[in-house]
């Protein structure tokens, strides 16, 4: 399972998580940074808690966890002692914002992150984030990261065919469809590969479709959406709280002029972080300007198995090397 | 070229009495038509006591008193009787002016609920008024009646006020056949004098009383499990208080009981439940619309609430909904369901669903441990919701988004978990089971439970040995 897996092993979740805090980094001083907290499963290490803290400031931090050992260490590893770690289950969080703003008072908005990775609970935790979006107020923020891992809707590469489906695609779309309820997009009928990252766009926004029936003061905006591979392929959209009562024109004018996609359901940012040496990476740094093929052609071998692989590879290091991490041994 | 003919005509695109007093009264149930009755009493008496309705007993004196047999129906109130400026709503068979009330809190004044009654039950019937206004009768003969008499023509005799009583009584002296088979059977006078004294319990609870066949009805509400005094964790409601939209909202939801043992799951599977509690109800201006609720309606199996199940059925709670203006409250055009797609009510039910999943998180929590939750169950009392509870006005935080809310979450006792409990369950054929149980015991009866109990502490003490 990718949650076991050390961060520090983990470079395209890293990179992914930077991507959020410079997002983040751009929304916030805009709605007033100081009302925020932070609120997220932050694992055993809470990593997302102490990054929060270093870039953005945030020191109203929350976390929790179904089970109470892993609060424990939480509580350990927290980056400061006013941090909040508490043993519940994610579905309980939705029921529990009032009271955990109450705790932060005088906090006012959230930033929520649902960091899921069961592939088999989808629907449930589409659920869980749609009761979380009945309960946001304008300014809030969520982040959901959902396994979008293909292989979870079939078992065995025989399987489609066992079943009598034309296709592994085909196959895949039903099974999909009986595992996410109404969630699924209307008249899907295939799932191609790497196809799963954007169905569960759509159903991501059927989703806040069922929450906006409920919750009309606020409007869920898209400002990231990404997918990458950690282990497993994972999907993750990051959603601001605007309020429809009032012209947002000016907010949507400055994060679009600071890079970020607002409103935007199409632009999904493959997060790919090729295995360059730090040699490597400096020699591109010194050339990034140029066209991708220029870059590959000045390297003088392919960074990946084909020509395609590579010309990926190299537009992804150009658009997100900024947040790559930087790994060095160190001896304590 | 030839012209193509064409001709224009008009059809008949009005109601027909057919629709009125056949097919309309299909969509109720007989219950449901005498609760619509009652309604229009309590509305009265609410009209009488205007300025008044914030004290405890406002409607203390104000009755409606049925009679139900195989011969007749009558229900007699003294509630002001019928005002002369609402006797054309009361009998036409168009949109009631629901407005006509204004600054009281009613349900719909002589909406389409007397009448539906009435074409439901009897095949003749008279309604008598007096009112400060005057006295009048009008009758509804089986001629009228008829579903193919096109005369729509009701005759009215008009009098002066008398000195009696000012209230109405509607009189059905000829019974549909099948309404006095149902009035004759002991099983449904026994569901009416409950389904009365549970939607009308919080009417009849300020001072209003319901008598059928002479019975005087004591009021059902819902008393909830609430500690005094409470220090630290202890068992308590969740409470909510708030307005939307100019409707007064509460939200109560709790414990009426202790926690579901699984014995008492396994005697509800068998069927052998008697009549239940559990479930949240939805109250607007103190009438009872939905009842015990246990579906989606009152957010049971929505978001990360769970469906409704035999363990959680200590759980209740209260929905109540006030207003003035009859058209804000999230009712349905019957008035007996509510619309559960507005605002007013949305909000209500995301407030129901916190107190719901506060309730089911501690229920999954103890799990196999009821029996050591029960101390913190005894220490708390029966507290009735509406009159008793208010936890969110005295305790409760700011709710976001919404000015004017409060809410309390209570902080309920958690089990300590250092050595986590697992449950084992599982089935097996009843002879091997009574097999088990006489090599255990010398006797074949013993529950499962405490056979399958027995064997993993004989087991557990063997593995201990070994170590």
């Amino acid at each position: 399972m990718s949650a076991n897996i050390p961060y520090q092993l983990r470079p395209n979740k890293h990179v992914d998580r930077q991507l959020f805090i410079s997002c983040l980094s751009a929304i916030l001083p805009n709605l007033g940074l100081e009302k925020y907290c932070y609120i997220s499963m932050g694992g055993r290490h809470l990593v997302d808690h102490k990054v929060i803290y270093k870039s953005l400031g945030i020191s109203a931090l929350y976390s929790f966890d179904a089970d109470a050992e892993i609060v424990r260490r939480q509580n350990f590893n927290s980056p400061i002692d006013t941090t909040l770690c508490i043993a519940h289950h994610s579905s309980e969080l939705a029921s529990k914002l009032d009271d955990i703003l109450n705790y932060f008072t005088p906090k006012q908005n959230a930033v929520i992150w649902l960091d899921y990775t069961d592939p088999h609970a989808r629907l449930g935790q589409l659920l869980e984030a749609v009761d979380v979006m009945k309960r946001m107020q304008p300014g809030d923020v969520l982040r959901i990261t959902l396994n979008a891992n293909e292989g979870s809707l079939v078992k065995s590469t025989a399987e489609w065919k066992e079943e009598g489906y034309e296709s592994p695609s085909q196959f895949r779309a039903v099974k999909y469809v009986e595992s996410i309820g109404d969630f699924a997009p209307i008249g899907l009928e295939r799932i191609k590969d790497g196809e799963l990252p954007k169905v569960l766009n759509k159903s991501l926004q059927i989703a806040i479709s069922r929450a906006r029936m409920e919750n009309k003061s606020v409007d869920l905006c898209p400002v990231l959406i990404t997918e990458y591979r950690d282990g497993q392929r994972m999907y993750t959209a990051t959603l601001l709280a605007l309020d429809p009562r009032k012209g947002n024109d000016q907010l949507r004018q400055k994060l679009t002029q600071m890079g970020v996609n607002i409103g935007s359901w199409d632009k999904l940012i493959s997060v790919v972080a090729p295995d360059f040496s730090q040699k490597e990476k400096y020699r591109i740094d010194s050339i990034l300007s140029k066209e991708t093929q220029e870059i590959i052609d000045a390297l003088e071998f392919l960074p990946e198995a084909s020509a395609q692989k590579s010309e990926v590879a190299i537009k992804s290091y150009k658009e997100l090397h900024r947040f790559y991490p930087t790994y060095h041994q160190v001896d304590l | 070229m030839t012209e193509e003919v064409t001709t224009t005509d008009d059809i008949y695109g009005g109601p027909t009495k057919r629709f009125f007093v056949s097919m309309l009264t299909r969509d109720i149930e007989l219950a449901d038509a005498i609760l619509d009755l009652v309604d229009n009493c309590v509305d009265g008496a609410m009209r009488q006591r205007r300025g008044h309705l914030e004290e405890d007993a406002p409607y203390q004196g104000y009755h409606a008193h049925l009679t139900l047999n195989e011969k007749e129906f009558k229900i007699t109130d003294n509630c002001g009787g019928i005002p002369d400026d609402f006797i054309e709503d009361a009998f036409s068979l168009g949109r009631p002016n629901i407005k006509k009330d204004g600054d009281l809190p009613t349900i719909g004044m002589y909406g389409i609920g007397m009448k539906r009654a009435i074409f439901k039950i009897g095949e003749e019937a008279s309604v008598n008024s007096n009112s400060a206004d005057g006295n009048f009768q009008v009758v509804y003969t089986s001629k009228w009646l008829d579903p193919d008499n096109p005369d729509w023509d009701l005759p009215i005799r008009k009098a002066a006020p008398s000195d009696g009583t000012q209230g109405v009584e509607i009189s059905i002296p000829a019974l549909k056949s099948h309404i006095a088979a149902s009035f004759a059977n002991d099983a449904f006078q026994s569901d009416i004098r409950r389904i009365l004294a549970e939607h009308f319990g919080y009417i009849i609870q300020k001072g209003f009383q319901v008598r059928v066949n002479g019975d005087i009805l004591k009021p059902k509400t819902l008393p909830l499990l609430v500690a005094k005094e409470a220090e630290g964790e202890s068992i308590r409601a969740f409470d909510y208080e708030g307005e939307i939209c100019g409707v007064g909202i509460k939200v109560t939801v709790g414990f009426f009981r202790g926690l579901a043992t699984e014995a008492d799951i396994d005697r509800e599977l068998e069927g052998t439940n008697v009549h239940e509690t559990a479930g949240i109800s939805v109250v607007c201006n103190d009438r009872v619309i939905l009842l015990n609720d246990r579906t989606m309606k009152t957010g049971w199996g929505d978001g990360g609430v769970p469906k409704y199940h035999s363990q959680f059925r200590s759980i209740a709670g209260l929905i109540i909904f006030k207003s003035n203006e009859a058209d804000a409250l999230p009712l349905s055009t019957t008035k007996n369901a509510v619309d559960t797609s507005s605002e007013v009510y949305y909000t209500a039910r995301k407030h129901c669903m916190t107190g719901i999943k506060t309730f089911t998180d501690f229920t999954n929590k103890w799990k196999g441990m009821e029996n050591e939750a029960t101390p913190y169950f005894r220490i708390a009392e029966k507290t009735d919701v509406k009159t008793k509870v208010s936890l969110a006005r005295a305790l409760g935080a700011k709710v976001r988004g919404e000015e004017n809310s409060v809410k309390f979450t209570p902080a309920l006792p958690m089990p300590a978990n250092k050595n986590p409990k697992r449950r084992i369950s599982f089935v097996r054929t009843k002879d091997e089971v009574e097999a088990v149980s006489s090599h255990i015991f010398g006797e074949p009866d013993q529950e499962p439970r405490i056979v399958g109990e027995e064997c993993f502490i004989r087991l557990l003490k063997e593995a201990k040995d070994e170590r």
